[in-house]
């Protein structure tokens, strides 16, 4: 092969390169259709931690195209982090997401006075709880630092913005630790409307 | 030729680490400390409160996500007051292993009694230690405060694989 040609190789690389890198990034930049971004805080109202403030963020992504990532042998695994930080408690958490299964909420009772299905410890729809017909995700993972600590909940995006709007359900995690390494047994909520912060939850191409 | 396979090395390995590169998950839940002197608005604030969930695309294009800030001021006659600000993010990169920064706009609500302030810039950066702890650098609108110090609670900045 001669000098010119392998010049010529060179250059056309450089320019495909240059393509790749630079060029119009839409499709690359989030591959995943069902993705959810939460974070805020909300009042427990677990039988070990009711009122404390529950400080809480969360990644996750699901690249089934029907939104469900059951982890392990069963299915593909999602992509996602967590945190958790009971102020009063002291119990801080954080580790990684290995399932989760997005939704949309449901309800058998159209009048709105039963809770919906996924959150059925919450208020009903007409009593300002989380409604039916919009997304959620079921999410668990298991936390970095602390062995047989586990973390999960369900999201509920109920619309903008997010105060008492959006919801956080089933909660468990634990057992963790405080940031002194103080042991704190597992914590427990069942179904509360964000106090500040906002869940946003992707299941539409 | 030496010149040549330079380039070529060099090509593959830029093209190389653009397709290796991950997603970024920026999450924290957190509480932290501005130090002595910190002000905003004309108000002294003394602490942070912090919650995150940001996904960084691996090829910096952008970033989506919610920051939900909490700021403790004194007023001017020793009260306490609450500034609330709520942000979308939309952009975003990853500085370091450990330093996301994140941007987008949001509401500020100064807990005065005053109308909250939408479509304010923000920028935050969140720089990780081992401990899950660090650093919160904020910036509001044309204010650029000083570092937070994170003195409990989790922050992480990893890639989503």
């Amino acid at each position: 092969m001669g000098r010119k040609k392998i010049q010529l190789g060179v250059w056309a690389l450089a320019i495909l390169t240059s393509f790749v890198i630079f060029g119009d990034h839409t499709a690359y930049a989030f591959d995943s259709k069902f993705r959810v971004e939460a974070a805020g805080w909300f009042l427990s109202d677990g039988p070990t931690t009711n009122g404390n403030e529950i400080k809480f963020g969360v990644t996750g992504k699901c690249a089934n195209s029907t939104g469900v990532c059951p982890g392990g042998t069963s299915g593909p695994s999602p992509k996602g982090h967590f945190e958790y930080f009971d102020i009063v408690s002291g119990m801080r958490v954080d580790g990684t997401l290995n399932q989760a299964v997005f939704y949309t909420t449901t309800s058998a009772d159209l009048t709105g006075m039963t809770a919906i299905d996924q959150c059925p410890n919450a208020p009903s729809p007409a009593f300002g709880g989380p409604p039916a017909g919009v997304p959620g995700v079921q999410v668990h993972g298991i936390c970095d630092d602390y062995s047989g600590c586990t973390f999960s909940m369900d999201l509920i995006d109920g619309g903008e913005p997010g105060k008492l709007k959006d919801f956080v359900c089933n909660v468990s995690v634990g057992p963790g630790q405080t940031k002194n390494h103080t042991p704190v047994l597992t914590e427990q909520s069942f179904g509360q409307g964000l106090q500040r912060g906002n869940i946003k939850i992707n299941n539409k191409d | 030729m030496k010149r040549i396979t330079f380039l070529l090395i060099a090509f593959l390995a830029i093209a190389g680490s653009a397709f290796a590169q991950s997603d970024t998950s920026a999450t924290t839940a957190a509480k932290g400390t501005f130090p002595s002197g910190t002000s905003f608005n004309g108000l002294p604030i003394s602490a942070l409160q912090i919650a995150t969930g940001v996904i960084v695309a691996a090829d910096g294009s952008g970033a989506e996500g919610k920051l939900t800030i909490a700021l403790t001021a004194t007023t001017l006659l020793g009260g306490q007051q609450i500034i609330n600000i709520e942000a979308d993010i939309s952009g975003g990169q990853r500085a370091a292993t450990n330093v996301a920064i994140v941007s987008g706009t949001g509401t500020v609500d100064m807990g005065d009694g005053t109308p909250p302030l939408p479509g304010v810039p923000i920028i935050a950066t969140i720089t990780t230690d081992s401990n899950h702890l660090g650093t919160v650098g904020l910036a509001i609108g044309a204010t650029t405060l000083p570092s937070a110090t994170i003195g409990d609670g989790s922050m992480t900045v990893t890639d989503l694989q």
